[in-house]
């Protein structure tokens, strides 16, 4: 855990402070791509040799569904009731 | 991106159940790791070179802040409600909801820091949440409000379901949705690890 947010840590510092090459920063949305690829590719790896998760793709399945819903309604009720004090230019307030 | 994100787990699944050994499917976790150290750089290096948005935030005012923060506590406690009927812990059931939409990264980080079991849940339930917020937008915008209709996607407010906000409110939402992405995924490499640890 400590090294993932000293990696994002140090990436933020870099970045505030434009130490980044710009040959590199043309290239960090296809950085990000190719990375988020491989991890996700051996992720689907991990999810397909786990017999723990293959029997139970279903449960998984109607858990995660749940949980995306309940999300969103918490999402939409938080902010409803926020919106009072939330002040905006107003251009296309409903 | 989405479906080239998709495809990429789905044929990682194939492999793993068909052709990769279980020896050595035992190092994917490394190989996530490195991964991770490396996307996380990166993703730190977009925030870091945000000044625009965060200029955007001062002229807006502080109140906008409101908005991500209402769609982090309206998430997590919604997901900490319905994980604890399921039998989840507080930490892991806020973890889940910490994903915010950000399906790829909240699921490889709970994967690496939990169990594959939850990375996978993590990672359904915020690909299910983006697929949702496509469909409720609309509505939500017309029936409720044009602040609440950014809600639903969470972090994706400020590229996939971006188009979407915008068409159905206006130029004022829309810029208001992108700063609300744009401060989520900043704490979702923050947030989650942070509930993860929780011991309850």
């Amino acid at each position: 855990m400590g090294l993932y947010m000293l990696f994002l840590a140090a990436g933020i510092v870099l970045g505030m402070a434009d130490k980044i090459p710009s040959m590199l920063l043309t290239r960090s949305s296809g950085f990000q791509s190719w990375s988020l690829i491989i991890i996700l590719f051996a992720m689907g790896v991990e999810i397909g040799s786990s017999s723990e998760i293959t029997g139970s793709f279903y449960s998984i399945g109607m858990h995660s569904v749940a949980f995306a819903v309940a999300a969103i309604i918490g999402s939409i009720a938080t902010v409803r009731l926020f919106r009072p004090l939330i002040k905006r230019g107003g251009e296309d307030t409903p | 991106m989405s479906w080239a994100i998709l495809l990429s787990v789905a044929l990682g699944i194939a492999a793993g159940l068909l052709v990769i050994p279980e020896p050595l499917a035992q190092y994917s976790g490394t190989l996530i790791d490195i991964g991770l150290w490396f996307l996380l750089f990166w993703v730190g290096v977009d925030i870091g070179r945000s000044r625009d948005s965060f200029a955007k935030l001062r002229q807006y005012g502080w109140s906008v802040l409101l908005i991500p923060l209402g769609i982090a506590i309206g998430s997590i406690g919604g997901t900490v409600a319905v994980g604890s009927l399921m039998g989840y812990s507080i930490g892991e059931a806020g973890a889940v909801g910490a994903g915010f939409g950000w399906y790829s990264l909240s699921g490889v980080i709970i994967s690496e820091l939990h169990s594959i079991k939850l990375g996978t849940v993590a990672f359904i339930s915020n690909v299910v949440r983006e697929l949702i917020a496509f469909v409720i937008i609309p509505v939500v915008a017309v029936k409720i409000g044009h602040i609440e209709a950014i809600t639903p996607g969470g972090s994706t407010s400020m590229d996939t379901t971006l188009p979407v906000i915008s068409r159905c409110t206006g130029p004022e939402t829309a810029v208001l949705a992108f700063l609300n992405g744009v401060l989520l995924t900043a704490v979702v490499p923050v947030l989650v690890p942070l509930l993860l640890g929780l011991p309850f």
